[in-house]
């Protein structure tokens, strides 16, 4: 029987690096499912940014809404016409508390569907146990949407002004309904 | 192919305060906890319960959650000797309600990262008052591999047909 829930790639970060490119994406399941452990290389003591674009669609094709709770405060909001899922995803940069990455999933729904905006359900967990200047520390939950109808092929995370640290590790998985 | 998915352990259904899942294989990449509970203690509330890991009682735990009691909406932060990892309902609330609770703990066996898990838990009530949905993130600030883990704080224990599954996921 084949399997319903299957690893289709991983990329574990011996050194930091840039980007990381997952191409080829098989056409033969119907959901995705991305888990990540990253973190950046900045100094700055706080948490830095990543980006996630579709089949290098860089264009202003991305709204979100989103809400998330810091530990004091929770907050809600909505963004359009940005360049990425979610807008900005979050990672402790390399001056927070040691050995501390932020955990992330992402769950693409239909995403071979050539005749549907792409959705994805994004959870963004950012424990830090320290000082510094943090845009989203503690937990954010985003519904994000791609005004583009195509199939996705490619999916690519950029650091935004820093490199991914070493030990940044991303997994995709291919889930199939039938 | 091997399973991606597989079903490790199963908790007993009349565990005590605690529940132990020991001797945790170290061949999967991330651990998913999935439970249907309902607590034996009739309380108005729901109940929270915490978690440790390899047996550590030291202040070495904090969380940060997202949750709606009654309408009201908050978010919280603790720190201390056991992570919070979400609420249950209580033996008071509507019957036959268990609460769905999920605890994902991502590379567990890496040992370069501290564990920095998900939890997403809901205490449904037929009533306006008491309802709980509560979510979040939690870490415990150790790069040792999880061999153990340690559901605690379950007052009284859990009702008959309440379960404990942990899954182990393969990323390969």
């Amino acid at each position: 029987m084949a399997l319903t829930y299957e690893p289709i790639a991983t990329t574990t970060l011996s050194v930091a690096t840039a980007s990381i490119d997952f191409t080829s994406i098989p056409q033969t399941y119907t959901d995705l499912r991305i888990v990540s452990t990253t973190a950046g290389v900045n100094a700055t003591a706080g948490d830095g940014a990543f980006t996630l674009q579709y089949n290098n669609n860089l264009s202003v094709q991305y709204s979100s809404n989103w809400m998330k709770g810091d530990g004091s405060n929770v907050t809600g909001g909505i963004t359009f016409n940005v360049t990425s899922i979610a807008e900005y995803l979050r990672m402790p940069n390399a001056s927070s508390i040691a050995n501390t990455f932020a955990f992330h999933t992402f769950d693409i729904f239909n995403y071979t569907d050539a005749t549907v905006p792409k959705q994805t359900l994004v959870t963004q967990q950012q424990e830090v146990h320290t000082a510094g200047s943090f845009s989203d520390k503690g937990v954010k939950y985003s519904a994000s949407r791609l005004n583009n109808n195509f199939a996705i092929t490619s999916i690519l995370f950029t650091g935004v002004s820093q490199n991914f640290r070493a030990g940044t590790s991303i997994t995709i998985y291919g889930i199939k309904a039938a | 192919m091997a399973n991606t998915f597989t079903l490790i352990s199963i908790a007993p259904t009349f565990p005590g305060s605690s529940i132990l899942f020991s001797s945790i294989p170290q061949t999967f990449t991330d651990l998913v906890l999935k439970t249907s509970i309902r607590s034996s203690t009739s309380q108005t509330n729901a109940m929270q319960f915490t978690m440790q890991f390899n047996g550590d009682a030291t202040s070495t735990y904090s969380s940060t959650s997202l949750k709606n009691y009654n309408g009201t909406v908050s978010s919280a932060s603790t720190s201390g000797t056991a992570m919070d990892t979400g609420y249950m309902a209580s033996n008071l609330f509507t019957t036959n309600t268990f609460s769905p609770v999920e605890i994902y703990i991502p590379q567990y066996t890496a040992t370069n990262k501290n564990k920095t898990i998900s939890f997403s838990s809901g205490a449904e009530n037929v009533s306006t008052t008491a309802y709980d949905v509560d979510a979040g993130t939690a870490m415990w600030r150790s790069t040792a591999a999880i061999t153990s883990l340690q559901i605690q704080a379950l007052t009284g224990g859990t009702v008959f047909g309440s379960t404990w599954y942990l899954y182990g996921i393969k990323n390969t």
